[in-house]
């Protein structure tokens, strides 16, 4: 088993993963000729299949692979990952190997920096009277270099303990759309999720001196309602609009975009036929101000705010509803010619009312 | 049915300096008045913080005050006696809504934002385009009696409106008075000056604040912090006798003082028994009952929720009356950094309005109240 490769867009890379790390540790790596799957199953929220082409952070040349089954994979701690990334940038060459120490398997990044040290440090101006042209010669920048190698514990996972994981299975879509801006869509969700946290926090003393001799009563109902964080309502139809609810008991806010697009699906996959009948054909059929022409689903904010970091790749993102039941985004990284290859793939479930 | 009360802002950024500074309290009782929204926020009735949203900060306000007369106007000593509308609102909720304003401009450089630079004020940003603030805009709206409060906030493609609840008023709810024909002291000054004391007091973690103030002898006013972990620290506001008065700056006579007479125009005779530097105006005039210094305790914890008053404002006016009840008027001068890239209409002049956030303590009667209060405190 051999793998070897040179690092490109290391930014990119590191990104990626930075965004993954946010979801979840543990990581399931697997290396093929082609491409790079990165997925992470956390025991709750959302779950995240990624399918890079080799060519996108690794250079494609030096890339080698070798394994029975034609597959490297890995578990690794992809926050760990994602920290030795950090030493890549301004390196001039960056490479990343699988090996072995102690018959622990590792992955071993290893990084080739190179200096201009200033020349007139003290060490080279040693002797040198300034001011004299003669000795400037001495005084020149001089170049140095340094190696860093770090080296991530992994797990090699063998082909059988991965063959039972698939990536989930969904009706066709409600409602397709294109995201807003991340970063805006990110801090208007979190600004909602506080709003609705810190409501809650406010009125738990309310509660508890409302309830004065009722005490006990009171105290389940803060614990109940501390471990509910609160559940952001998204929703979005096919006239190019999408909304986010919270509310509370004080309150109720609303963001309302207006004029997104609502992608058309490839029609080289379904015949017209087919296409009548999609679900989503049906919704933008519903006029525009009809409630019945929303599908809607309810997110954990938290989570949400979690899967939204994602918009530091700024890349485009495909929203698929499926009304009451779960949101799938489609996070097509930029500069990738084909986005079917490069793709994000976020399962969100939706909580039940 | 007409609303009765709709409010447009083309600056939620004031609304949200202003309500910001009685953002102690996570509720605040609202009144709409014609002359504009009076906004409300007290702690265990020894505290209370009034805002007062001047209509001249709207670009249009529209209140139909006839409508609604089921009020309890029961408290209001200043107040007309008509009845208009009274709720209370979450404070929290409402002050999070207005910041969602300008959350665009965050967002703008997309692809460069996971660099970790601070980011400064959007609003005020020298790289806001002003022309991007055109289509904003902030309306407030009270329908009917009972109805929520809404606000919408219209930005580029997103429209967002929060509605909030609105809570009947308890009905013994009133403002703390303050006697205002028995106020025995007055002091103006920068809202710095009192900020930098009550933040250096801060660190010792005092549980009083000692407030003493006499026009005769060292100290004239000073400040301390007392009942905490650590020693007792004062800041004393103190006389500079190489310093010339500036002619704006009120002397003060070494005899006893009428208030009404500000002695603005006394001749600089009595220069050497000065006011201290800092103040602008500095009028002590105990009652004779109390000697000449007079001296006020005041729970710390209740002073500190107006430092973010102290630090907006450019001004502070603190008074005393007789019973104790200490105020704290803010003088905030709202910069107009915003609407002036707008085109303003003739004679509306592009300084920024100037609005008053208003605090009121009671006095701590003796020490062995402020020892129970923090027990209670504490529990």
């Amino acid at each position: 088993m051999r793998f070897r490769t040179q690092l490109k867009n290391t930014r990119t890379f590191s990104k990626l993963t930075a965004s993954l790390s946010s979801l979840g540790k543990v990581c399931w790596m697997r290396l093929e000729h082609d491409v790079v799957r990165f997925t992470i199953i956390p025991d709750q929220g959302t779950q995240v299949w990624a399918q890079i082409p080799v060519d996108t952070i690794f250079d494609e040349d030096s890339y080698q692979i070798e394994s029975n089954s034609d597959a490297i994979n890995i578990e690794i701690n992809v926050s760990v990952l994602t920290r030795a990334l950090r030493s890549t940038f301004g390196a001039s060459s960056s490479q990343l190997r699988l090996t072995k120490k102690d018959k622990m398997p590792l992955l071993a990044l290893t990084v080739l920096t190179t200096e201009w040290t200033e020349g007139n440090m003290a060490l080279a101006t040693d002797g040198a009277e300034p001011g004299q042209g003669d000795v400037t010669g001495d005084r020149r920048a001089r170049e140095r270099e340094t190696w860093i190698t770090q080296e991530i514990p992994i797990k090699i996972l063998h082909e059988s303990a991965v063959e039972g994981l698939h990536e989930p299975h969904c009706p066709d879509p409600d409602v397709h759309i294109i995201l807003p801006g991340l970063a805006q869509l990110k801090s208007i969700s979190d600004r909602f999720t506080n709003l609705a946290s810190t409501d809650s926090k406010n009125r738990q003393p309310g509660i508890m001196a409302s309830d004065g001799p009722n005490a006990s009563a009171g105290a389940g109902a803060t614990a109940l309602s501390a471990n509910t964080a609160p559940k952001l309502e998204l929703s979005a139809n096919m006239h190019g609009k999408l909304r986010l609810v919270i509310a509370t008991d004080e309150l109720r806010i609303a963001s309302v975009w207006s004029g997104l697009v609502n992608p058309p699906l490839d029609p080289a996959h379904i015949s017209q036929e087919q296409y009548s009948q999609l679900p989503s054909e049906r919704m933008r059929g519903v006029g525009d101000d009809d409630e019945s022409g929303w599908a809607k689903v309810r997110i954990d904010g938290k989570d949400w705010s979690r899967v939204l970091s994602v918009g530091r790749l700024s890349p485009k993102v495909v929203a698929c509803f499926i009304n009451e039941m779960a949101l799938v985004l489609y996070v097509y990284l930029p500069g990738s010619w084909n986005g079917e290859e490069s793709c994000l793939t976020y399962y969100i479930n939706s909580f039940t009312t | 049915m007409e609303p009765l009360f709709t409010g447009v802002s083309n600056n939620a950024h004031h609304l949200y300096t202003l309500l910001s500074c009685i953002g102690f309290a996570s509720r605040a009782t609202v009144q709409i008045t014609p002359d504009g929204l009076r906004f409300s926020a007290e702690e265990g009735r020894v505290l209370q913080g009034l805002a007062f949203l001047d209509k001249s900060l709207f670009t249009s306000f529209t209140f139909n005050a006839s409508t609604d007369t089921n009020q309890d106007i029961s408290g209001h000593d200043k107040e007309p006696e008509v009845a208009y509308p009274h709720f209370v609102v979450s404070l929290a909720a409402l002050l999070e809504t207005l910041k969602i304003f300008g959350i665009n401009d965050l967002s703008e450089p997309n692809g460069f934002r996971d660099t970790n630079l601070p980011q400064t004020n959007p609003v005020s940003s020298a790289f806001t385009a002003p022309a991007l603030l055109m289509d904003r805009s902030c309306t407030l709206q009270y329908a009917s009696h009972g109805a929520p409060l809404s606000i919408a906030i219209t930005e580029a493609g997103v429209k967002t409106t929060c509605e909030l609840v609105t809570y009947e008023p308890e009905d013994n709810e009133s403002d703390i008075p303050l006697q205002r024909d028995a106020i025995i002291m007055k002091v103006i000054m920068r809202s710095a000056w009192l900020h930098n004391a009550i933040g250096e007091l801060d660190s010792s973690t005092p549980i009083i604040l000692k407030l003493s103030a006499c026009a005769k002898r060292e100290p004239y006013f000073a400040l301390s912090g007392a009942g905490g972990p650590f020693s007792e620290s004062t800041v004393e506001f103190s006389v500079d006798q190489h310093n010339e008065v500036g002619p704006d700056q009120s002397g003060q006579s070494q005899t006893h003082k009428v208030l009404a007479d500000d002695g603005s125009s006394r001749a600089r005779a009595t220069r050497t028994k000065m006011v201290p530097t800092v103040t602008e105006t500095f009028l002590v005039a105990p009652p004779s009952s109390m000697g000449d210094r007079i001296k006020q305790n005041y729970r710390f914890a209740l002073i500190r929720k107006a430092a973010r008053a102290m630090s907006v404002a450019n001004k502070v006016s603190i008074r005393g009356d007789r019973q104790g009840v200490l105020s704290l008027q803010f003088m905030i001068e709202l910069d107009d950094n915003v609407p002036a890239g707008r085109p303003v209409g003739a004679g509306v002049k592009a300084v920024g309005p100037v609005c008053f956030v208003d605090f009121r303590f009671v006095p701590l009667l003796d020490e062995e109240e402020a020892e129970m209060d923090v027990e209670v405190d504490d529990e």
